[in-house]
């Protein structure tokens, strides 16, 4: 028997004491229960086991595929760089016959295209009565479509197809095919910027000399189509700028967006390098313009020349290189003292210079379009064949198909659609709606076509009249093929599945043509249940074997051939030019002198419209990418707008002033729509004015592709609508040259430009010489004398570098401006695109940008580009005043910036001589903030291995230190040292003409070692 | 012994040290009067307006200011720099003059000290603000961290750091230091608990015996000793900010001396637009004398001219230094698209100090707060000038820019002034505004063995000799 009810020593605590036992009890207890709380199962979270590896996918590697970059007419060869699974960025791809590495700024950025916020996830049906829209599914409108089709075949209806530049070999045929089986179906092909008046031309001139080059045994539908006047681009040829000694262009900007500005770059530069003895050859490029283009700014001599004159000047040019025809007489320079605004001297001078450079000269000529522009290529080809260029600087049998359009089948189409003949109108990568000026009636005629089926990558402007909007997958994640030039046959290989419900054209053509009777034709045996992208696959690589694989010389299989073209993306199977373009047919020059009837320099007085193609938008296409948007323009510097360029003296003879708007009035005769006369009249477009140095006199220039209505959440808005100051003429849209007034609004719109200051102010940032000078003195031109007392003392100890010691060299020489390295940047380093807001206050995040600076001459400027990026400074001023040591200098050269210690006290922005600095002035990368910039799913395409920076720290220029990274990574785990050239930093990489040269200065043997010993 | 030169007096003779006591301590042992309570009013709305202006920055990003390329610095640093620059009169006049026997401060010096403590916690919020990420500002100490961090000794801005940290304690110290017999006073007058026990604990048991006034003079002497080499050390570290960097326009061997006269010189403006209003606002006309304000105008007329030798010496150095960088960029400030500020700043500067030449006009006090008014507007474009002209066109043209403020820097800056002025009022009201021990002892009527010299006070006021 217990003696107590309870333990007396515990009788004795008072309420809420323990005792020692009763402490440690609980401690005991606690200590296990806590214990067993921690073993009870988490909250069940999905974590999949890396067990499955995705074949060839390694975390962290970058994957690289070779594709075609489809996004852009030039039809350039691509590496595309994948990190797992997702494309993120576009690089030239060096083995490519076009490109040969370099990338142009607008390619770069296809990933923002394919990654676009904006684009169409799902087929949608629109009623066009109603204007209600409805999603579906592929099924039921490949069903409709098809039945469409059945019944206009029935009563042998009219399907026609309008595309841009398509594609290659298979596509080609494919489109054939398609075209073939129905009862009366056309394929036209109408890029908005084309090469139409250059082939129309040598139409003229030579006959139809692409024929004696064409392909044997091609098939028949790579022909012209029944129907069509000429097959697309063929009969634009291949021009050859390394070749030249001599280049001469009437207004074509072929270092921006004339036909293939990558490879013309690439090539002109290629003439033009020097290595620093005093020797080396310079080629000559004299440039007549109405307006500055970046090829104007690259020219060594320049006149402007407004676009009625242009052909007078290359009749006078002519005549004066000896053209003999009766009809080139009153185009002699004779006694007079100029031509159209060029003087005589400077006349006789390019001819002299042409004449000495027989078959080693080039004259190109663009801008023009419609009749005056047939004329001026006319007169052109005259003076090439004059000089003997044919089968020299121009290849005709290797003809470019970058910029194909035929306007002639655009106008029948045109006119097919007004009488309400066309049943059904397949609309596919172009935007006629915005792109046609309304005076074309395209927009009339579409509202009487019972069936628009359009292929689009958004709801556009040309959607809003369809009945069926179908969703386009992007390039890249598209199998097709390309054949940019003749004889060049380029992979497109799809680097992701298709983001959306998506389908390419060809899958859609196969679709509609019902598969397994496309790959019954051509003998594939292809199971019935897979999707038309299976289809269009086996169609793709059977073409390239029936067609491509033969000529080849089939000493390796197959499926090896394949394989080598989807490793390298593309094949090359043209050697040299073939001989010459033939005689030139002289009857051809009249059309050359009708246009210039009045004689020379006698266009129409006043003021004259020239509407040309931006190196950022082109034709209007990349509007809701706001990397482009707010790429600086090449010459103007100028974002997210689009303005009136007037030359200085005409401005201030108007008296208006920079970012004035004016209103532009087409005059009473341009053509008007019949039905709808009054729409014309609402059309006045208002521009701010940008008084741009070197534009001629009379001319007034715009930019066109801006003012999209239905681009995207980027793009709306931005800039005005030009494209209805085109004129409409039999031969084509005419964009120069047109008479227009001007009227003042009284209203200011501001203009964000990246450049605060135009002139060197006689500053010796950029040193210059002439090349004679240089053959005597390989130094001329280089100011040193602040050194000729040694270096100046220091404070500072200087650095040591004993292993190695990064450096960079560009070649200004070289640099053209295109701007590729700026974006390239970007896109490498998350650098995000901050909107016009933030542009107006001068907050651009650009870490390379590219300064061009004018000569104080204002008509006729001198111009020089000098790309500005972190100097990596060996005594960085940047580095000794911040307080908190977040920008060293690291053992290798390179001026590093931590981000994670960084207070943002911007004093090293201030004590930055070169201004390359970037501050984060908002949270670009936070997605709860305002300011973010990738929405999703842009944020897919970010570098991951580049930080995402936080709001309110600087950057900067890294000299891509990721790349730097990855190069000595590669170099150990090969246990080598790091090759010279291994390392490539993203500006490098993409520049047309290798201006850009990174590597080790420490190695006596690397290319940026030799450099900096250029006496240059 | 000898007869002191005859002067007119410090305090006006009708006022007997009782007076002092009471006259001096009416602010405190009143109700304010709802003027009080409006100016208060405003500049604690002024004040809020500036902190809302912060808390906006804070949440959305440094980029609500207007502050851009290649103008990394503008309203932010102006303001420090500004602020900075008013904090210097008070240590001067307390420090420097103590050490010099000027008298006549002893009126001024604790307004004057007051303003200095209260500029120097206003500069001291723009450097902690105008940072992208504020929330790290104390990255700035060098303080030990396991991750092995540490500052940069080379930056001037960490100078800055040490520099009005120092200045800014040094002068708390001194203040309070000179407070404590008053406190002392005030707490023997006060006539509710609270009162007395507030002002006595604030007064550190003071009983003003004998030995305390020889360790308080002693302990003020050091202290002054201290702080007279800070008020030159400060203004010079705070010019080093742009004296080493390599900007044209701020890579100046001048700035150090030219900053220093031009914060006395402001400083000064500052205590004549203050006192201005003080005497008359509390009946103390009597104790800060038009004497007083007329050595502050001759101090500003001085200085004033020191300045403008320095802005003629800046523009003759560029010109000499043969330098196409620096020639521009002085050439930018007078002629450029900044050249209004660069004007304004000449003129309120250089100019209008001009007219204290008469002491007549040096006499007036109409005319002293609208001359002190423009000083001090001057002199905040001096500082605009120098960093904003200096940065907006620099080495490469193709990065030139201008800057235009956003409403946050107006906000920013207003609330700066409201700040201010809330402590100064807060001040007014609270403690003695005048050092009445200090005042007492050039009105005293007495004879002081200072060392072997004796001194004869004439009967109407002051001057020891030694």
């Amino acid at each position: 028997m217990k003696e107590f009810f309870s333990d007396p020593r515990e009788e004795a605590l008072k309420p809420g004491e323990f005792s020692r036992r009763d402490f440690l009890k609980l401690m005991g207890i606690s200590t296990v229960l806590a214990g067993a709380a921690a073993c009870t199962r988490r909250p069940v979270e999905r974590i999949i086991p890396y067990l499955n590896k995705p074949e060839e996918v390694t975390p962290g590697e970058a994957l690289w595929y070779a594709s075609t970059s489809m996004d852009c007419h030039c039809q350039c060869g691509v590496l595309v760089k994948t990190r797992e699974g997702r494309p993120i960025k576009l690089e030239g791809n060096p083995d490519h016959p076009v490109n040969r590495g370099g990338l142009c700024a607008r390619a770069q950025t296809s990933v923002w295209n394919l990654y676009d916020p904006d684009r169409l996830r799902t087929p949608v049906l629109r009623d066009r009565a109603k204007g209600s829209t409805a999603e579906a599914g592929w099924d039921p409108v490949d069903q409709q479509i098809r039945e469409a089709f059945a019944q206009i075949n029935a009563k042998r209806g009219r399907v026609r197809l309008l595309t841009g530049a398509t594609g290659g070999p298979a596509t080609q045929q494919l489109i054939g095919e398609f075209v073939a089986a129905q009862t009366d179906g056309r394929h036209i092909v109408y890029e908005p910027v084309n090469t139409d008046e250059i082939a129309q031309a040598h139409v003229e001139c030579f006959g139809r000399f692409s024929e004696q080059s064409e392909r044997e045994g091609e098939a028949p539908a790579a022909l012209p189509l029944e129907g069509a006047t000429r097959a697309p681009g063929i009969t634009t040829p291949r021009y050859r700028f390394d070749r030249a000694d001599v280049v001469v262009t009437l207004g074509a900007d072929f270092l921006g967006t004339w036909i293939s500005p990558v490879e013309f770059a690439r090539d002109w530069a290629a003439g033009r390098k020097l290595n620093g003895d005093g020797k080396g050859r310079m080629s000559r490029l004299i440039v007549l313009e109405p307006i500055l283009t970046l090829t104007g700014t690259n020219a060594d001599e320049r006149y402007p020349v407004k676009p009625t004159d242009l052909v007078a000047v290359a009749l006078a040019l002519a005549a004066e290189c000896g053209g003999t025809p009766e009809m080139l007489k009153p185009f002699a320079l004779n006694e007079r003292d100029a031509v159209g605004g060029v003087p005589a001297a400077a006349l006789k001078r390019i001819a002299q210079a042409l004449a000495s450079a027989r078959g080693r000269s080039l004259i190109v000529a663009g801008l023009l379009t419609g009749e005056q522009g047939i004329a001026l290529q006319v007169a052109v080809n005259y003076l090439n064949s004059l000089l003997g260029n044919y089968g020299q600087t121009i290849d005709v049998s290797h003809g470019s198909r970058q910029a194909p359009g035929v306007f002639a089948d655009l106008q029948t189409l045109i006119d097919e659609m007004n009488a309400g003949t066309v049943d059904a109108l397949i609309v596919s990568g172009v935007n006629p709606v915005y792109n046609l000026p309304i005076a074309t009636r395209f927009i009339d005629g579409m509202k009487k076509v019972p069936l628009v089926i359009q292929m689009t990558d958004r709801v556009d402007e040309t959607s809003a009249m369809a009945d069926i909007v179908l969703p386009v997958s992007h390039f890249l994640e598209s199998w097709g093929d390309a054949e940019p030039q003749t004889g060049v046959y380029s992979i497109v290989q799809p680097t992701i599945a298709p983001l959306y419900l998506t389908r390419t054209l060809a899958a859609n053509l196969i679709a509609w043509m019902n598969g397994a009777a496309v790959a019954a034709a051509k003998g594939l045996v292809v199971p019935p249940e897979k999707s038309p992208e299976e289809y269009w696959y086996e169609y793709l690589r059977a073409t390239w074997r029936e067609r491509i694989y033969p000529t080849f010389g089939a000493s390796v299989s197959f499926e090896a051939f394949w394989e080598s073209c989807l490793r390298t993306g593309a094949v090359e199977m043209r050697g040299e030019a073939q001989g010459g373009a033939g005689a030139f047919n002289t009857e051809a020059l009249a059309r050359a002198t009708r246009v210039s009837a009045g004689g020379p320099a006698d266009g129409p007085v006043g003021p004259q419209l020239v509407g040309y193609p931006t190196v950022a938008q082109y034709d209007g296409r990349y509007a809701n990418n706001s990397w482009l948007q707010e790429l600086p323009d090449p010459v103007t510097k100028i974002t997210w707008d689009n303005y009136v360029c007037l030359a200085p003296r005409t401005a201030k003879r108007l008296g208006l002033e920079e970012e004035d708007v004016i209103a532009l009035v087409p005059p009473q005769s341009a053509r008007v729509p019949a039905e709808d006369p009054e729409r014309y009249s609402e059309k006045l477009v208002e521009l701010p004015v940008h008084i741009q140095p070197g534009t001629h006199e009379d001319v007034v220039a715009v930019p066109i592709g801006y003012g999209r209505t239905a681009a995207g959440r980027v793009g709306n808005g931005v800039g005005a609508f030009v494209h209805d100051l085109a004129q409409v003429r039999p031969e084509g849209i005419a964009w120069a040259g047109l008479p227009v007034s001007i009227a003042k609004t009284g209203k200011r719109h501001r203009l964000a430009t990246t450049q605060g200051h135009q002139q060197l102010m006689g500053r010796p940032i950029i040193q210059e010489t002439t090349f004679e000078e240089y053959r005597k003195n390989p130094h001329a031109g280089a100011d040193d004398s602040h050194w000729h007392d040694g270096a100046p003392p220091s404070m500072w100890a200087k650095h040591k570098y004993e292993g190695r010691r990064w450096g960079m060299a560009i070649d200004l020489n070289s640099c053209t401006g295109c701007s590729a390295c700026v974006v390239a940047c970007q896109v490498e380093n998350n650098i995000p695109a901050v909107g016009k807001k933030q542009i107006l206050k001068g907050r651009e995040m650009h870490w390379l940008r590219i300064d061009r600076y004018y000569s104080p001459e204002e008509e006729n400027p001198n111009v020089v580009h000098q790309p500005m990026l972190c100097q990596h400074c060996e005594k960085a001023p940047c580095e000794t005043v911040c307080p908190v040591l977040a920008t060293v200098h690291d053992n290798e050269g390179l001026n590093l910036q931590v981000y994670n210690r960084c207070v943002g006290t911007r004093y090293c922005s201030n004590n930055c001589p070169y201004k390359v600095r970037r501050f984060n002035w908002f949270d670009y990368g936070n997605k709860n903030r305002a300011h973010y910039v990738w929405q999703e799913p842009l944020h897919l395409m970010l570098n991951p291995d580049v930080t995402v920076r936080e709001k309110g720290i600087m950057e900067k220029c890294t000299f891509c230190i990721q790349r730097i990274r990855k190069g000595k990574e590669d170099a150990k785990a090969k246990g080598i040292e790091v090759a010279d050239g291994a390392i490539k930093t993203a500006c490098q990489q993409s520049c047309p003409t290798d201006a850009i040269v990174f590597g080790d200065m420490n190695d006596p043997e690397s290319r940026v070692a030799k450099l900096k010993k250029d006496p240059r | 012994m000898e007869t002191v030169w005859k002067k007119e007096p410090l305090i006006h003779p009708r006022k007997k040290l009782t007076d002092v006591d009471r006259d001096i301590c009416a602010p405190m042992e009143s109700r304010p009067s709802w003027r009080w309570y409006a100016c208060l009013a405003v500049a604690v709305s002024c004040a809020l307006v500036g902190a809302a202006c912060v808390g906006y920055q804070l949440h959305t990003g440094f980029g609500v200011w207007g502050i851009s390329y290649p103008v990394g610095w503008a309203v932010d640093i102006t303001n420090f720099v500004f602020w900075i620059g008013i904090g210097h009169a008070g240590t001067l006049i307390s420090a420097i003059l103590h050490l010099f026997r000027q008298r006549w401060r002893t009126s001024i010096n604790r307004s004057a000290e007051a303003m200095t403590i209260f500029a120097v916690m206003t500069a001291g919020i723009f450097p902690l603000i105008h940072t992208g990420r504020p929330w790290y500002d104390f990255w700035l100490l060098p303080y030990p961290n396991e991750r092995g961090l540490w500052v940069n000794f080379r930056s001037p801005l960490l100078w800055d750091v040490f520099a009005v940290s120092t200045y800014f304690t040094i002068s708390l110290v001194f203040w309070y230091l000179g407070l404590v017999p008053d406190l002392a006073t005030v707490r023997d007058r006060a006539k509710t608990k609270i009162k007395k026990f507030i002002y006595g604990f604030l007064a550190l048991g003071w009983n003003g015996s004998e030995r305390g006034w020889k360790h308080y003079e002693l302990a003020h002497l050091i202290l002054a000793g201290i702080s007279t080499p800070l008020v030159l050390s400060v203004h010079s570290i705070v010019s080093f900010d742009f004296a080493v960097s390599l900007l044209p326009g701020w890579h100046t061997t001048i700035f150090p001396p030219y900053f220093v006269a031009g914060a006395i010189f402001s400083g000064f403006a500052m205590v004549v637009t203050l006192l201005v209003i003080v005497r008359k606002v509390f009946g103390l006309e009597d104790y800060i004398t038009l004497q007083h304000m007329d050595n502050m105008n001759k101090i500003i007329l001085v200085t004033g001219m020191m300045v403008g030798y320095a802005y003629g010496m800046e523009m003759f150095t560029a010109w000499y230094s043969g330098n196409e960088f620096e020639r521009f960029t002085f050439m930018n400030r007078a002629l450029g698209p900044y050249a209004w500020a660069y004007w304004i700043m000449v003129s309120c500067n250089v100019l209008v100090p001009q007219i204290f030449w008469s002491k007549k006009l040096r006499r007036s006090i109409p005319v002293m707060f609208v001359a002190s008014l423009f000083v001090n507007v001057g002199m905040w474009f001096e500082r605009f000038t120098i960093i904003v002209t200096s940065l907006h066109r620099d080495y490469l043209p193709s990065s030139w820019g201008m800057y235009k403020p956003s409403f946050v820097e107006v906000g920013v800056t207003i609330g700066s002034f409201g700040f201010f002025f809330m402590w100064f009022l807060l001040f007014c009201r609270g403690l003695p505004t005048i050092a009445m021990s200090e005042v007492k002892s050039t009105m005293h009527t007495f004879l002081k063995p200072f060392g072997k010299k004796k001194v004869k006070v004439v009967e109407t006021g002051e001057e020891y000799v030694f």
